[in-house]
């Protein structure tokens, strides 16, 4: 069965969490609890670059997150979607909601 | 011009339960798909179903369901079968998607039924004697 693992590093002052493996009914509660957490301190880049699979539950936490984020003054950005994740997002009719980065100097 | 490929046909067990999605990934790992957008989509909007199915299923007849795949060049059919009461009442009680925020659970719920919506041709439940099936069709008719 693929893991999900995770690895998180700080970059100019924002966190960036590098998902690998699914984002399943399975795996999102641990998805969940370091993206909340990450959100509630700084500006978060998510990298999907490496997730194989992304459920409607994962895009409801990014979804929720990001709302959350903006409360608290700060923001969460999408960074490299694997070409899973592009169409997990398109099939929600959201991809609005959705801010994607290609490159992290964007932000800069 | 597509070659033209025999259809392949593929199929498995899995148990009910919390285990049974990342089961349907390792799975769905070992089918041959000449298409990887259309296996993509088989693997997204698969797993929405298995996770609703399995939701609102309670306890399934024999503790498992039957997973079959048909898939060629461009189309796939993926059938769920099973027995539950509880989902033939689920799914007769009927309602519109919506997506909605969960405050106790922190996230937009609603989301799957919109995904299965776009990422499939065409979803069917089936009820009858032989027991309960979900037929999902993707790619080009």
């Amino acid at each position: 069965m693929n893991q999900l693992t995770i690895e998180e590093r700080q970059e100019n002052g924002r966190t960036v969490l590098e998902f690998a493996g699914p984002v399943n009914s399975y795996t999102f509660t641990e998805f969940q609890e370091r993206v909340y957490k990450a959100v509630k301190k700084a500006d978060l880049v998510v990298n999907l670059e490496k997730v194989t699979t992304l459920s409607s539950a994962g895009l409801g936490v990014l979804m929720a997150a990001m709302e959350e984020a903006e409360e608290g003054g700060r923001k969460l950005w999408i960074f490299k979607p694997s070409e899973i994740v592009r169409l997990a997002i398109e099939s929600t009719g959201f991809t609005d909601k959705f801010p994607v980065l290609k490159t992290l100097k964007d932000l800069d | 011009m597509i070659a033209s490929i025999e259809p392949r046909l593929y199929s498995s067990v899995l148990p009910e339960g919390p285990l049974a999605v990342p089961l349907f990934e390792d799975w769905l790992d070992t089918v041959s798909f000449s298409d990887r957008k259309l296996e993509d989509r088989v693997k997204l909007a698969g797993e929405e179903i298995l996770d609703n199915l399995i939701r609102h299923s309670g306890p399934l007849a024999g503790g498992s369901l039957r997973i079959e795949l048909r898939v060629d060049a461009q189309t796939a059919r993926l059938t769920f079968h099973f027995r539950s009461a509880a989902f033939r009442r689920f799914a007769r009680s009927g309602g519109t998607p919506k997506a909605d925020y969960d405050a106790r659970d922190r996230r937009w719920r609603g989301l799957g039924l919109f995904m299965i919506g776009y990422l499939t041709r065409r979803v069917a439940y089936h009820t009858g004697l032989q027991g309960d099936r979900i037929e999902a069709e993707f790619g080009a008719p």
